[in-house]
C-alpha cells in the first residue's frame, strides 16, 4: 500500500461527510423555500382579501359622513379611496420583496454552501497532497544517515 | 734451511751443511788432537785466551746439543702425527695409505734407515760429535739415558696431548650434543610459534571476513533500499500531484445561480377605484417603485454571486499551483537528499569498516608482537647455548632448523657430565609457554 492509499482513506472519508452535510442543507433549502413560496402567496391572498372585504365598510364610512352618494362624489372620497389602494398595493409590495428576499437568500444560502462544499473538497485535496509529500520526504527509515 | 754470511755473501745452506760449518770453526772433533807439551808452551794470556774460547765454545755447543735436540724431538713428535711425511696430520689425512711402521723399526716409518742406524745410536753419535765428547762407554750410557729420558718425555707429552685431544674431543661431543639438543627444542618451540601464529591469524580471519563481507553486503542492501525508497516517493509525489490536479474542483456555485425578480401583484381595487373616479396613479406608482426595488436586489445578488465566482476561481488556482509547488519542492528535496543519503551511507559503513579494520589490525598486532617476542626468545636461547656450548668455527652460529619435529627432549642425554645435564634441562626448561616441558 502506497502513502498516497495509506492517506487517501481519512480524506475520503471527511470527503464523503461534507457531502452528505451538503445534501442534507440543500434539501432543507428546498423545503424552505417550498415553504416560504406557500406562506407567500398566502400571505398575499390575506391581505388582498382583508383590503377587498374592507372596501364596502369604507365606503359606507364616506357615505354616512355624506361624502359619498348616489350623485355625491367628492375629492375627500377619491383621496381617501387612492390612499386605500395603494396602501394594498404597498402591502403586496412589501410582501413580495419579503417572499423574493426569503427565496433568493435560500439560493444564495445554497449557493455559499456549495461552493463551501467545493472548496472544502479542493482544500482536502491540498492537504492531502501535502501530507503525501510531506511524508513521502520525510524518509524516516533513512533518517540514522 | 738457513742464510749464513760466507765469504761476503749470503749463501743458502741447508741444515747438515750448517751444522758441518759449526763443527769445522768450533767443536773439537774425536780427531782432534793437542800436542802435548802445547799447553804448557802457551803464554798466560794465550791460557786464558784458550780457556775463554773453550768456554765458548763449550757453551755453543750446549746450545747446538739443545737445539738438535728440540729439532728431533720436533721432528719425531711431528713424525707420529704425520706417518707418510705429507705435512697432513695423521688424524685428519684420508690420503695416508703408506703401510704402518713395522715393529722395532723407525718410528716414523723411515724405511730407507740403515740397519745398523737406530735413533739412539744415531743421537749419541751426533751429541758425541756436537758436544766434542770422547766416545766412551761412559758418555754413551749418559747419553743412552738422557736420549731414554727424552723418548719417555716425549712419550709423556704425547700421552698428555693425547689425553689433552680426547678430553677437548669429548667435550667438544658433549657440547654438540648439548648444543643439538637445545636447537632442537628452539626448532620445536619456533614451529610452535609459528603454528600458533598462522591458527590465530586463522581465527582473526574467521572472525573478521564474514563481517568485512556481510558490512559490504548491508550496505549495499541500504543504498539499495535508498533507491527504492526515493522511487517511491518521487512515484508517489508524482501520483499525489497528477491525483490533486485531477480531482480539483472548478468553482461552479456562483455560476448561473437562480434569482427570482418577483412580479408585482395586480392591484383587486382597481376597478373599483376607477368606478368611483378615483386616480389610480400612485397605485402604479407604488407598484412599479416595488418592481424596481426587486429587481435591484436581484441585480445586487447576481453581481455579489459572480464576484463570489471568481473570487473562487482564484482560490482554485492558488490552490492549484499550491500543490504543484509541493510536488515540485518535494521531488527537489528528493533530488537533494539522495547524494547526501548516500553519501551518508558510505561514510557510516566505512566508518565501521575502518572501526572493524582497526580492530583486526590491533588483534594482529598483538599476535604478532607474541609472535615477535616468541622468536626473540628462541635468538636469545640459541645465544645462551652459543656461549653454553661453544661449537666449532664450521658448525654455523644459527643452524637452520625448520625440519625439527617438536619431538620432547626427555630422559638421559648421553655424553653429558651431570652438572651439563643439570644444566641442558634447565635451560630447556626455561622456554616461553610454546615449549613441552621436560620433567625433572
Amino acid at each position: 500500500m502506497s502513502m498516497m492509499d495509506a492517506v487517501s482513506g481519512n480524506y475520503g472519508l471527511s470527503e464523503a461527510g461534507a457531502i452528505l452535510r451538503r445534501r442534507n442543507r440543500s434539501i432543507a433549502n428546498q423545503q424552505a423555500a417550498t415553504l416560504g413560496q406557500k406562506r407567500g402567496s398566502r400571505k398575499m391572498s390575506d391581505i388582498t382579501k382583508q383590503y377587498v372585504e374592507g372596501f364596502a365598510p369604507k365606503m359606507a364610512s364616506y357615505g354616512r359622513r355624506g361624502l359619498a352618494g348616489p350623485n355625491v362624489k367628492s375629492g375627500i372620497q377619491r383621496k381617501g379611496l387612492e390612499q386605500y389602494a395603494t396602501n394594498l398595493q404597498s402591502s403586496l409590495g412589501a410582501e413580495t420583496s419579503n417572499l423574493q428576499d426569503q427565496l433568493n437568500q435560500i439560493s444564495v444560502d445554497e449557493t455559499n454552501s456549495e461552493s463551501e462544499l467545493q472548496q472544502y473538497i479542493n482544500d482536502l485535496a491540498l492537504a492531502k497532497n501535502q501530507r503525501i509529500i510531506d511524508t513521502a520526504t520525510q524518509l524516516r527509515q533513512l533518517q540514522g544517515y | 734451511m738457513a742464510i749464513q754470511y760466507v765469504n761476503g755473501r749470503l749463501v743458502r745452506m741447508t741444515d747438515e751443511e750448517v751444522q758441518a760449518a759449526i763443527d769445522a770453526a768450533t767443536g773439537p772433533t774425536a780427531d782432534t788432537k793437542i800436542p802435548k807439551g802445547t799447553r804448557d808452551t802457551l803464554t798466560p794470556e794465550q791460557s786464558k785466551s784458550r780457556a775463554a774460547f773453550e768456554a765458548n765454545a763449550k757453551k755453543e755447543g750446549e746450545a747446538r746439543q739443545l737445539a738438535e735436540k728440540n729439532r728431533l724431538k720436533e721432528q719425531t713428535a711431528w713424525a707420529k702425527k704425520d706417518a707418510d711425511n705429507d705435512g697432513i696430520p695423521n688424524g685428519i689425512d684420508k690420503t695416508n695409505d703408506s703401510p704402518p711402521p713395522p715393529a722395532g723399526g723407525s718410528q716414523n716409518g723411515n724405511t730407507n734407515m740403515a740397519k745398523n742406524s737406530t735413533p739412539v745410536k744415531d743421537y749419541i753419535n751426533q751429541q758425541l760429535r756436537a758436544a766434542g765428547l770422547p766416545d766412551t762407554p761412559a758418555n754413551r750410557a749418559m747419553l743412552r739415558k738422557e736420549y731414554m729420558e727424552i723418548q719417555a718425555d716425549e712419550k709423556a707429552e704425547t700421552i698428555k696431548a693425547d689425553a689433552a685431544t680426547a678430553k677437548i674431543d669429548k667435550e667438544t661431543t658433549d657440547n654438540k650434543a648439548a648444543f643439538d639438543a637445545i636447537m632442537k627444542s628452539i626448532g620445536g618451540y619456533e614451529t610452535r610459534a609459528g603454528t600458533a601464529k598462522t591458527d590465530a591469524m586463522k581465527r582473526l580471519a574467521d572472525l573478521y571476513d564474514p563481517q568485512t563481507v556481510a558490512l559490504g553486503t548491508q550496505k549495499q542492501d541500504q543504498l539499495n533500499f535508498l533507491q527504492k525508497v526515493l522511487g517511491q516517493a518521487g512515484t508517489d509525489i508524482n501520483a499525489s500531484e497528477q491525483n490533486f490536479l485531477s480531482r480539483l474542483i472548478n468553482p461552479s456555485a456562483y455560476t448561473d445561480v437562480p434569482l427570482i425578480d418577483m412580479p408585482q401583484q395586480q392591484n383587486a381595487l382597481m376597478a373599483a377605484l376607477q368606478s368611483q373616479g378615483a386616480d389610480t396613479g400612485k397605485v402604479a406608482e407604488q407598484s412599479a417603485s416595488d418592481a424596481s426595488m426587486n429587481t435591484f436586489m436581484k441585480q445586487l445578488l447576481s453581481r455579489s454571486n459572480t464576484q463570489y465566482g471568481n473570487a473562487q476561481t482564484n482560490y482554485v488556482d492558488a490552490l492549484r499551483n499550491s500543490g504543484m509547488g509541493a510536488a515540485k519542492s518535494g521531488r527537489d528535496y528528493l533530488a537533494l537528499e539522495q547524494p547526501r543519503l548516500a553519501s551518508g551511507i558510505n561514510s557510516k559503513f566505512a566508518d565501521a569498516l575502518a572501526s572493524l579494520n582497526t580492530n583486526r589490525v590491533s588483534s594482529e598486532g598483538d599476535i604478532m608482537e607474541t609472535f615477535r617476542k616468541a622468536m626473540d626468545d628462541a635468538a636469545s636461547k640459541k645465544v645462551d647455548a652459543e656461549t653454553d656450548y661453544p661449537q666449532p668455527v664450521a658448525t654455523p652460529a644459527t643452524p637452520s632448523m625448520p625440519t625439527y619435529d617438536d619431538t620432547p627432549v626427555a630422559g638421559e642425554v648421553d655424553g653429558l657430565t651431570p652438572e651439563e645435564r643439570k644444566r641442558l634441562k634447565k635451560a630447556l626448561a626455561n622456554f616461553g609457554g610454546f615449549g613441552s616441558r621436560v620433567d625433572f
